[in-house]
Parts: structure tokens; sequence; C-alpha cells
């Protein structure tokens, strides 16, 4: 019968998801039950077995780690994709724990910030939007959240497949001054409300762009970047800036903030998109150069090896025609 | 500037935004724009384009809800005159 191993997989989805949502419950149930210290000394054990367990992980990050020659040695570079398990660990936990971290007047006693002036006059005012970008380094979750104290956030985020785990994770958003919309993902008509409303578009760059986006360095290797957060300074104008949020120790980090980064359209565009994104990726190189165990290295940046661009591939904004034409509707 | 020329400039704009091979020489203002292959990302190349073409600057909101090509020729002859 055709319809069976529908059903069947259909069934294993929903025991799959209902395991995953009550490995999560206990999870967040410990978190919340635990200090912050116990609780990250808990993540940190647990990354410890995951990082033993699951090779294919260990190995990308290991991978990341040697061809970005931040350590080429391969002992010293799985000692480092060790402690990036932990730190992500540590991260999970955290953003778990933000809404008491940063209740009230207490994020004062979590988080440094070192603002230029010229940013800081555009955080205070209410009428002028922020594009703020940053990568998979420090807690960028947090990092989020904290500088909601300025001015709201809204940052865009792929809705998780697990509904039940969805519902958890919107249930748990930690305040009206910072916003996950899982809707806006690659809706950029909706970024540039968010920037005319005065809010702050927080944007993660270093995520694969797949099929979109250009070919761009990353740690001297080609990856598929997104062009949106460029796209975006060039028609809006919004001012815009990278910033990271960088542990200091469990629970207390500190935010650093670029200073303005202007660039005018000249014209051409895929230079103008190209300079803004390398501007943007040396940033982030720099400070993950200085503090690499704070980077995610498991995640595949770099998922294209050598990078070959897909048939009719034209760099800006992943133009994938094929071949013939199509009439115009009137 | 007239609406000929405008549509006539904006052909090279949505040309080269869009994300589908078109026969452009049959653009007119009667088009709609759903026909014109955009897609989520080609809003904000269209208005880099109508910036570096014609000097003006438009919003994401001003163009989003425009369903014709003579909608968009009216908007930008508009605002360069």
């Amino acid at each position: 019968m055709s319809g069976r191993p529908d059903s069947e997989a259909s069934g294993l989805k929903r025991v799959r998801h209902a395991v995953e949502y009550a490995l999560l419950r206990v999870a967040v149930l410990g978190v919340d039950l635990l200090p912050l210290s116990v609780a990250s000394w808990c993540a940190r054990r647990l990354a410890d077995v995951v990082f033993t367990l699951d090779g294919s992980r260990r190995a990308v990050a290991v991978d990341n780690i040697r061809r970005a020659a931040v350590e080429t040695d391969p002992a010293k570079a799985r000692r480092l994709a060790r402690r990036s398990a932990r730190h992500f660990a540590t991260v999970v936990v955290e953003t778990l724990k933000a809404r008491s971290l940063l209740a009230g007047e207490r994020w004062r006693e979590h988080v440094a910030f070192d603002i230029p002036p010229a940013v800081r006059e555009v955080l205070e005012d209410p009428d002028r939007g922020l594009l703020l970008t940053t990568g998979h380094f420090g807690n960028w979750e947090v990092g989020a959240q904290a500088i909601s104290r300025f001015k709201p956030v809204v940052a865009a985020a792929r809705r998780v497949t697990n509904p039940h785990v969805d519902s958890l994770l919107q249930r748990r958003k930690p305040s009206r001054d910072f916003r996950l919309v899982a809707e806006w993902f690659g809706s950029p008509t909706r970024y540039t409300e968010a920037l005319s409303q005065g809010e702050t578009l927080a944007l993660l760059i270093d995520l694969d762009a797949r099929g979109e986006g250009i070919k761009l360095d990353f740690f001297g290797r080609p990856a598929a970047t997104h062009v949106t957060a460029a796209m975006l300074h060039l028609v809006t104008k919004a001012p815009l800036v990278f910033a990271s949020c960088r542990r200091l120790d469990t629970g207390h980090f500190e935010i650093t903030v670029s200073d303005l980064i202007e660039h005018r359209p000249t014209g051409d565009k895929q230079a103008d998109v190209r300079a803004i994104l390398e501007h943007l990726n040396g940033e982030l190189e720099a400070v993950i150069r200085r503090f690499p165990d704070q980077y995610l290295w498991a995640h595949s940046r770099w998922k294209y090896g050598e990078w070959v661009p897909p048939p009719g591939f034209v760099p800006v904004s992943g133009r994938l025609g094929g071949a013939g034409s199509r009439g115009i509707t009137s | 500037m007239d609406r000929n020329e405008v549509l006539a400039r904006l052909r090279g704009v949505l040309e080269e935004s869009s994300t589908e091979p078109i026969d452009w020489s049959q653009l007119a203002e009667t088009s709609t724009v759903a026909s014109l292959g955009f897609d989520s990302l080609s809003i904000l190349d269209v208005l880099y384009g109508i910036e570096q073409e014609f000097g003006v600057e438009l919003d994401a909101g001003d163009v989003i809800d425009l369903e014709t090509v003579g909608e968009l020729v009216a908007l930008v002859g508009e605002r360069a005159a």
C-alpha cells in the first residue's frame, strides 16, 4: 500500500519530536532550578560527552579550525574544538537564563559595553534604525538582548522544525524589546520596515548562503555569504556596525561595537557589496583570532568545501536563472 | 522626463534585478510586477538600481504593493521630477 511508508515516517517523526521535546523540557527545568555556575558546569560536561560521541560534528569543527589555519596541529585543533563545544554548551545555558541575568538593573552586573560615541547616539535616538551585524561568536543571543536595553532589537531566525520545541522557545522569549521573528527570515522588505521604525535589526553574517549570495573568503577559504546586510545598508542608508559579545567568565560579557561603517553606493553594486562584506568578515575574523575558543567551529560555514558555483550562478542576490525566456504577463 | 523615457531606463534596472530569464522587449506599462521574476531579495536590487539610474531613493514599502510596471513608472517619474 502506497500510504503506509508515509504514515510510518510521520509516526516516527511524531515520536522523535515528542522525545526531543521531553529531553528539552528536562534540560530547561534543570537549568531553571540550578544556579548558573552549576548548570554551566553540567552543560560543559555534557558537551564533553557529545564531543566524544559525535564524530562527524567533531570532525567538522577540527577540520574548520585547521583549514582556517587558526590551529594547524591536529592535537591542538582538537583541543580547541573541545573548548569551542564547551563554550557553545555554556551559550545555551546562559541564553536560557538570560531573562533573569538581564532583568531590571541586573544587566549592569553582567554586561560591560564598549560603544563608540557616534554609535551610542544612534542607539539613543528612537527615530534612527541600526543595522547590527555579528557572527556565531561569544554569546550572540545575550548580546542582542543586552543591546535591546538601548533600542528594540529584531532578529530573524529559521523556525525550528519540531513544533513542540518551537512553541517552547517562543514561550521563553526574553523580553518585548527583543524579538526573534521566524517569519521574517529572508524578507528584506520587513527588515526595511523595522529599520524605518527606529529599531535595531540584528543579522548573523556567517550563515551559509548556499545557492544565494556571493562567494567571499572567510579565513582565506571561499564561503557562500549572504548579501542582505550589505544591500540593506546601501539601499536604506541605515547606520551599520559590527558587534561582538565576548564572555569574560560565565554570565559576564563585554559587548564591543565597531565604529559606524559607511559605504555609499558607487554604481558598481557587486563591488559595493563585496567591500562591505569583506569589511564585516574582517571584523569577525579579527575577534575570532583573538578568542578562537569562543567561536562555533562546528557549524558548517564552508559547507561546499572548495565551493563550486552552481550552474547559472551570478554573484549578488543569487541569480540562478535557467535556459530560455519567460513571458511577461500584462 | 516623459513616461516612455522612464520606462526605457527602468527596463535595464528591472532586467538586471530579475531572477528569471524574460523577454524584456515585451515589457510595457501594463506588465504586472508579479510576472517579472523578482524574489524577496530582488527588491533591494531594484531600489539600488533606481537610485543609480534616476537619483531617486525609494523605500521598499513604496514599491512592494505596486501591481503594474506603469505604477512604478509613475512613482519614479514623480520622484525624479
